[in-house]
């Protein structure tokens, strides 16, 4: 790290910050913090009405509930026309104003003409994309771009049917709803954003790690062995593999489901009794395939561990 | 906390306080935002309609430059229009005109005077005209009307027809008043009245100028008639109209002739100005010429005060008036509105996949039919500024802005010669010039010099680079000097030892591929014999009732195998002559290392492997990449041990040299033409050829007895090489072997200079007269088997063999890669290795491109970057091909930079060049160029036959360096004329004493035969007898060559096709001549009054001068082509300009024949034809009947 810290690029960092298929990331990296402060300080304005209400019942029956300044001689509520579609409209403004300078001064990126012989190095996916490429490290593409995906599409359909929770509705509140916010935080910041940081500020040449401050050297030489989880433990013969690997990522996943099964029913017993049995499994299930993948990220960069999992069909 | 149940200040006064979300107001915001919104929005229609559009300035400016360009061409055009008016011929055609109209001038005046009157009444008649008209014709209309119901003609006899008769008869008395004005004639009409033009400069008034429409003084004069008198008078007064036409037309007639005659000798000395003034009058004769040139400079003079003299001669137009300015208005209405889109002139070329070219739309001048330069086009805007806005001040002028695009408006270079042949249209411009042709929106984007095109401009220095594609089998373009010295240095250098190119040493591949397939042939008759054996076998086995039949077939199964053995001998035998054949034209870059241990010197033979310039400073032979001594020393070790020792091959012991005179020795080295390959050093510079070695010092190095042997017969091998055994054979086994299937040849170009034993023992004394004395060291190493061991593999690795003969390795390839098609190699492909991201960032490890830290001086900085000349300057990028090459040919070893590369074999082994700068910009330049071609095919160079012999000679005449001794080329400047003695010679003027002859016309001047037995042996079988020589006086010497049947072809067609001669010459053998004939003949010959000949040349047999300058005529009859020999005499210095030879037969012939302008000779003049057809048969005879 030291030797890295002498010799910072700072020239390949602007270079990777200002490149023309970077730029929204950039701007994703300044407004998600952006709109995380301003979620959370809502949140917490609301938290300190409500643990005010909580401890006033009296005031609870009269107040309306809310933490901006209020007049009973004010309306309840708001027609959308005025008062929000102006709003909108300004805001409409703003955007189509920044859509159109960042359009007359950002050409779209136009490289080499096509060449069909040759491959780029490194070959990124559009920005929108460079998650689940960096998925494809630790995964087989069948999981990585087919199951995973489809679970999480599933799991977000789900949460509906599986938030058992009544509070939190419509107003910003972190102490109502812990649960379900670190739950969305953990899979879309570290999950997705995360993900999608790292495919395009950190993988260089080759898919190689390149710490920010690193040339981009394409001939820059790593050693790597990647081994199989069961290679590991030292099982042989396809049949066993295969079976090993059940037997490992069955476990590892009911270790993981036991866990959160464990958590829940220690620090949220309100959820653990207002589920049913299936939605508490979904939740579960969800819980544990959320955990599952970094681990087997940790897996991976940590020990080389690429597959859990061996069949000759498909791979964990 | 109870705030929040309270609104703020709304419980002190019990009135509602506003709601902020309701009563908040959004407009300043939304205010602001719309205005930002509009004005994001007009300055993305502004970044579109000008900001990205730099062409639109352009395009203004270039109205402007080249609206002032044309204005001047045209003012000078203009007034050199005015000297032509000025001078005789022009005047007296003029006064013939004048006097024409003066003469008819009364007459005429009088009928343009009549035809006035006429007109002036008839046009106010008509007028007054018109009302009665119209009523006569409706009151006739009602008339015929009636007719038509009654049936009857004329209306009729009813009361109404009659009434409307009568009121037609009114309306025709009526009278009518009108008024006309009068045209009064001239006092004076003796003379037209001529409109007149000043010259501007000295205020004459200029001839040939129209004659003033005529201007009467008019009187009004007022008549009143009746309407039918009028209609009467209208109809004769037309009448008299057409009659004064016919008379004036009658009139005219001898006017219109003589200004005829005078404007078509106008505009055919108008239609090209600059023709005008290079004319050399060879029109005209005697005073009408003088006269001509006396206008002609006039012309000049008036040219050169307007500064423009200088200006025409170089910017020849065939342009004339009228198309210029038709094209200057056309500029002059181009519009300037910002708000007009431009102009965006493109090439398409469908041909080439849709390949689209907008160069024209900012390089709006390239294209255009006449010449701009950026210094003409300066000249005119700075005067066009003078005289409009008295701007002056140098400074504020290159500051004004259309000063910076002047370089976008120049006319393409060498428009002429480069476009007669690469028409733009059908080729665009970056298929040759690289760059973004499709890009308007930058500098940057068209030249492509933005990081993702891969192809950027050609810098100027490698412009020649587009030329390569499609010339791929060309070694000299006239119209591409750096491409035709890429190709020599190319040659020169040997690159083409390691690196296979098209069209450089083709013979070497296909000595490979016959030798394999006379391989193959070997063992298919191989094959064959073995199985005719097993026939027979068979046959004398097989026993019992059968026998016969079996016997029969065997015999016709032989019978078969027979004949195919017999196919395959034939065509074996074919292969063999072609591939003697082959061994006879190829060539080698470095010399014959089996001679090593007979030709080099122990003590020297390491130290020049190791570094050649140290032991000979400028060799041609690179710097071998060798990591130490030791490893020289085991190369060294190999190459003495591979060579051939005199103990196993008795060919390899050398006569002794025997002592010289290296006096003698030395002039006959200066005087016989060894200068024009060779050089020795004198005065600290290299005096003489530079395509072989540097022969100072050579007793360091090489040794005597092979310097002599060499110098008598460089031709051949000291032994024989047979290829079908694959080894040198001993004298015993050459004289064995069938002598067609041996190689003789050596592979070098030195010729024989057929030099006595004793010449050639002095120019060895010469030679090995110098020694530095620094290489005595003994080399016990050289017999060390081990090293010699050692030294083979290495010797393999550094691709020796690609260069030298070496034994064992005779048979190996380049070790190079094939550069052909170097240039397309996609950059990927291009190994930068660790330096590939400094190359991207701009950093250069050969920063000090001046020296390198070996000492070595090879180039000269990088130059000026167009981005530099915009004032951005970039640490530039230099990730690109080009500047791969460049490195790489620098430093060869320079992508090995930080590697870590343990094994030895696995580093670069290109060796280190001794380039000069421009050496160094040529080879890269061929090198980017050499790439697959973009042109169309049907667009592509397609010599005919003469354009193919043309280009195949060229290969010949480079590879023996014929322009060593000869001009070639009509601007070609031979090696040897460098030598200081020769050199005095030139600048007297006396080149055919001393100097070797040029050859350019030399396929018109020589018979084909007589140049293909010369070059198969110029002593003419002579051998080194001097006498027989065309040139006796010459101590420099055409050596032998012994060249090939192919390449004597390819030269004596080469010769041909140069001097657009037909392939197939007919030789007409000229008529004897008879008795009278002869007299005269020998007369005109002999006398110092007549042809005077034997002044100069001489003849076998007749009494000649002293110092014979010229050619001897012994030979003319076999040499010369009898057409040719006329035209010489006729007019020598028309054919070779520096000739000493005079014109004997007076400047022109009389009546159609040439004829001795001396009327005092008897015979000569008794003679009534042609003299020179005469001295040519005589000539000829002379030497014919001598056969």
């Amino acid at each position: 790290m030291t030797h890295m810290l002498a010799a910072f690029d700072w020239h390949q960092l602007l270079h990777i910050l200002t490149e023309p298929d970077n730029i929204p990331i950039v701007l994703m990296m300044l407004l998600i913090p952006y709109f995380l402060w301003y979620g959370f300080r809502e949140a917490a304005a609301h938290d300190r009405l409500i643990a005010q209400l909580e401890a006033d019942p009296a005031l609870a029956k009269t107040h309306h509930r809310k933490p901006y300044p209020y007049h009973p001689a004010w309306d309840k509520t708001l027609h959308t026309w005025p008062y929000l579609l102006r709003v909108e409209f300004l805001a409409a403004i703003i955007v189509t104003a920044f859509l159109v300078l960042w359009a007359v001064w950002l050409d779209a990126p136009l490289e080499e003409p096509a060449n069909p012989n040759l491959t780029m190095n490194p070959s990124k996916a559009p920005w929108y994309f460079l998650g689940l490429q960096e998925l494809l490290v630790y995964f087989d593409p069948w999981i990585a771009g087919v199951i995973l995906p489809h679970v999480v599409l599933g799991g977000l359909m789900a949460i509906p049917y599986i938030d058992t929770n009544p509070l939190g509705n419509g107003y910003y509140t972190w102490r109502q709803r812990k649960f379900a916010i670190s739950g969305y935080m953990f899979g879309f910041l570290v999950l997705w954003v995360l993900l999608a940081i790292i495919g395009t500020f950190i993988r260089g040449p080759g898919w190689m790690w390149f710490w920010p401050g690193e040339t981009w050297d394409p001939h820059r030489q790593v050693h790597e062995v990647n081994r199989h989880l069961h290679e590991v433990v030292g099982v042989t013969g396809w049949v066993n593999i295969a079976l090993f690997g059940g037997v490992a990522t069955l476990g590892i996943l009911g270790a993981l489901h036991l866990l959160a099964d464990v958590v829940i029913r220690r620090k949220m017993p309100v959820l653990f009794r207002q589920q049913n049995f299936l939605q508490y499994m979904i939740t579960l299930n969800l819980l544990a395939m959320m955990l599952f993948v970094p681990l087997k990220i940790l897996l991976k960069l940590g020990l080389n561990i690429k597959y859990v999992w061996v069949t000759p069909w498909f791979n964990v | 906390m109870s705030e929040n149940t309270a609104a703020p200040g709304s419980a002190t006064d019990g009135t509602i306080p506003p709601d902020p979300l309701v009563h908040k107001s959004y407009s300043v915001p939304i205010a602001v935002a719309s205005i930002v919104l509009v004005a994001s929005v007009a300055l993305a229609i502004a970044d579109e309609m000008f900001f990205r559009r730099p062409y639109k300035t352009i395009q203004r400016n270039y109205r402007v430059a080249a609206v002032a360009h044309l204005d001047r061409v045209l003012g000078v055009k203009l007034s050199a229009e005015d000297a032509l008016r000025r001078t005789e011929e022009f005047r007296a055609l003029d006064q013939a005109v004048r006097d024409a109209e003066d003469a008819a001038w009364p007459k005429i005046a009088k009928v343009q005077h009549d035809f006035a009157v006429t007109d002036a009444q008839t046009v106010v008649m008509a007028d007054a005209l018109k009302d009665p008209r119209s009523r006569i014709s409706a009151l006739t209309y009602l008339v015929e009307k009636e007719s038509h119901h009654s049936g009857e003609l004329d209306g009729g006899t009813s009361k109404s027809a009659e009434d409307l008769r009568a009121r037609i008869a009114a309306v025709k008395q009526e009278s009518v008043t009108y008024t006309w004005k009068k045209p009064e004639l001239p006092a004076d009409t003796s003379k037209p009245d001529r409109l007149a033009i000043t010259d501007p400069v000295t205020g004459e008034d200029l001839p040939g100028w129209k004659i003033a429409p005529a201007e009467y003084e008019t009187t009004p004069v007022t008549e009143t008639k009746t309407v039918s008198e009028l209609e009467a008078l209208f109809s004769a007064l037309q009448a008299k109209k057409g009659e004064s036409q016919a008379a004036l037309g009658a009139l005219m007639t001898p006017i219109s002739a003589a200004r005829r005659a005078r404007d078509e000798w106008f505009a055919q000395n108008q239609a090209d100005v600059s023709k005008f003034l290079e004319n050399e009058g060879g029109d005209f004769r005697g005073p009408a010429l003088e006269e001509f040139q006396a206008a002609q400079e006039e012309v000049k003079k008036r040219l050169a005060a307007a500064g423009a003299l200088d200006y025409m001669r170089s910017h020849r137009t065939k342009l004339d008036v009228k198309a210029l300015t038709a094209i200057r208005d056309r500029y002059a209405a181009m519009p300037t509105d910002p708000l007009q889109f431009g102009d965006i002139r493109q090439i398409h070329v469908k041909d080439a996949n849709n390949w689209v070219d907008r160069c024209e739309t900012c390089h709006m001048g390239a294209l255009e039919p006449f010449p701009m330069t950026v210094d003409s086009l300066k000249d005119a805007l700075v005067r066009k500024w003078a005289d409009e806005k008295g701007i002056t001040d140098a400074k504020t002028v290159e500051e004004r802005l259309e000063m910076r695009h002047l370089p976008l408006f120049a006319t393409h270079p060498r428009a002429e010669e480069i476009f007669r042949h690469h028409d733009p249209e059908k080729v665009g411009c970056s298929m040759c010039h690289n760059g973004n042709g499709i890009a308007v929106n930058s500098l940057e984007q068209a030249h492509g010099l933005n990081r993702h095109w891969l192809w950027p401009l050609h810098a100027k220095e490698h412009s020649e680079a587009g030329c390569f594609q499609c010339h791929q089998d060309d070694m000299v373009l006239e119209t591409g000097p750096r491409f035709t010295a890429a190709r020599e240095t190319f040659l020169e250098k040997g690159c083409w030892g390691c690196h296979e190119y098209k069209g450089f040493s083709p013979e070497t591949a296909l000595i490979r591929e016959t030798e394999n397939r006379l391989r193959d042939l070997d063992q298919s008759s191989a094959a064959k014999s073995a199985d005719a054996d097993q026939i027979k076998g068979l046959q004398a086995l097989t026993d019992g009732p059968r026998k016969a039949e079996v016997a029969a077939d065997a015999a016709r199964r032989r019978d078969a195998l027979a004949v195919e053995q017999a196919q395959i001998r034939l065509e074996q035998e074919q292969l063999r002559k072609r591939v003697s054949a082959l061994y006879t034209d190829r060539q080698r870059v470095g010399p014959n290392l089996k001679d090593a241990k007979v030709k080099v010197r122990r003590e020297a033979i390491t130290a020049f492997i190791r570094d050649p310039q140290s032991v000979r400073p400028g060799s041609k032979m690179p710097t071998p990449q060798l990591v130490s001594d030791e490893e020289a020393k085991d190369l060294a070790a190999f190459v003495w041990q591979a060579a051939i020792d005199p103990a196993e091959n008795p060919a390899y012991v050398l006569p002794k040299a025997g002592a010289g005179n290296a006096a003698t020795g030395k002039t006959i080295f200066r005087e016989r033409g060894c200068m024009s390959c060779h050089s020795v050093t004198e005065g600290g510079k290299a005096v003489g050829g530079d395509r072989a070695a540097n022969l100072d010092h050579l007793a360091d190095k090489g040794r005597a007895d092979y310097v002599y042997r060499w110098i008598k017969d460089p031709r051949h091998r000291l032994a024989a090489w047979s290829p079908s055994k694959g080894r040198d054979l001993t004298p015993a086994e050459a004289a064995a072997e069938d002598p067609a299937s041996l190689v003789w040849t050596q592979h070098t170009i030195m010729p024989d200079f057929r030099l006595s034993d004793e010449e050639a023992r002095d120019v060895t004394a010469y030679l090995m007269s110098s020694k530095s004395g620094r290489f005595e060291q003994p080399a016990p190493w050289l017999d060390d088997a081990e090293r010699a061991k050692r030294g083979k593999p290495l010797a393999q690795a550094l691709g020796c063999a690609g260069c030298h003969e070496i034994r064992g390795l005779e048979e190996e390839r380049g070790i190079g890669r094939e550069l052909t098609y170097e240039g397309s190699q996609p950059l990927d492909r291009l190994d930068f290795g660790h330096l590939m991201l400094d190359a991207k960032a701009g950093v250069d490890p050969l920063i000090d491109w001046a020296t390198q830290k070996d000492g070595v001086k090879v180039f000269a900085p990088e130059p000026e970057d167009l981005r530099e000349v915009h004032g951005k300057k970039a640490g530039k990028p230099w990730h690109r091909p080009l500047p791969f090459f460049k490195h790489k040919l620098a430093q060869p070893t320079v992508y090995d930079s930080h590697r870590f590369i343990p094994d030895r074999m696995l580093r670069s082994k290109m060796p280190q060049f001794q380039w000069s700068a421009q050496e160094l910009t040529d080879v890269t330049t061929l090198l980017t160029g050499s790439i697959v071609p973009l042109v169309p095919e049907k667009v592509r160079y397609n010599p005919g036959a003469r354009g193919q012999a043309i280009r195949e000679g060229w290969w010949v005449v480079k590879k023996y360096n014929c322009q060593g001794c000869h001009q070639v080329a009509p601007t070609d400047q031979p090696s040897l004329w460098n030598l200081p003695e020769l050199a005095a010679v030139r600048a007297a003027g006396k080149d055919d004493e001393k100097l070797p002859p040029s050859l350019v016309g030399i396929g018109a001047r020589a018979r084909p035969d007589y140049l293909a037995a010369f070059l198969r042996d110029p002593s003419l079988g002579g051998g080194d007898a001097r006498p027989v020589s065309t040139r006796p006086h010459l101590a420099v010497r055409m050596p032998t060559y012994e060249l090939s049947e192919n390449e004597i072809g390819k030269l004596v067609r080469f010769f041909q096709a140069m001097a657009s001669q037909p392939f197939t010459y007919q030789h007409a053998e000229p008529k004897p001549l008879d008795a009278d004939e002869k007299a005269a003949a020998t007369e005109i010959f002999l006398s110092e009054k007549g042809g005077n000949c034997l002044s100069c040349h001489s003849v076998t047999g007749m009494k000649t001068t002293e110092n014979t300058k010229a050619p001897n005529l012994d030979y003319a009859f076999r040499k010369l082509q009898p057409e040719w020999m006329k035209l010489w005499i006729q007019h020598p210095a028309k054919l070779v300009p520096r000739t000493a030879m005079s014109q004997q037969f007076g400047a022109a012939p009389v009546d159609g024949k040439w004829r001795v302008p001396d009327k005092t000779l008897p015979k000569a003049n008794a003679y009534p034809g042609d003299h020179i057809d005469l001295i040519v048969r005589y000539v000829y005879w002379l030497g014919a009947s001598k056969k």
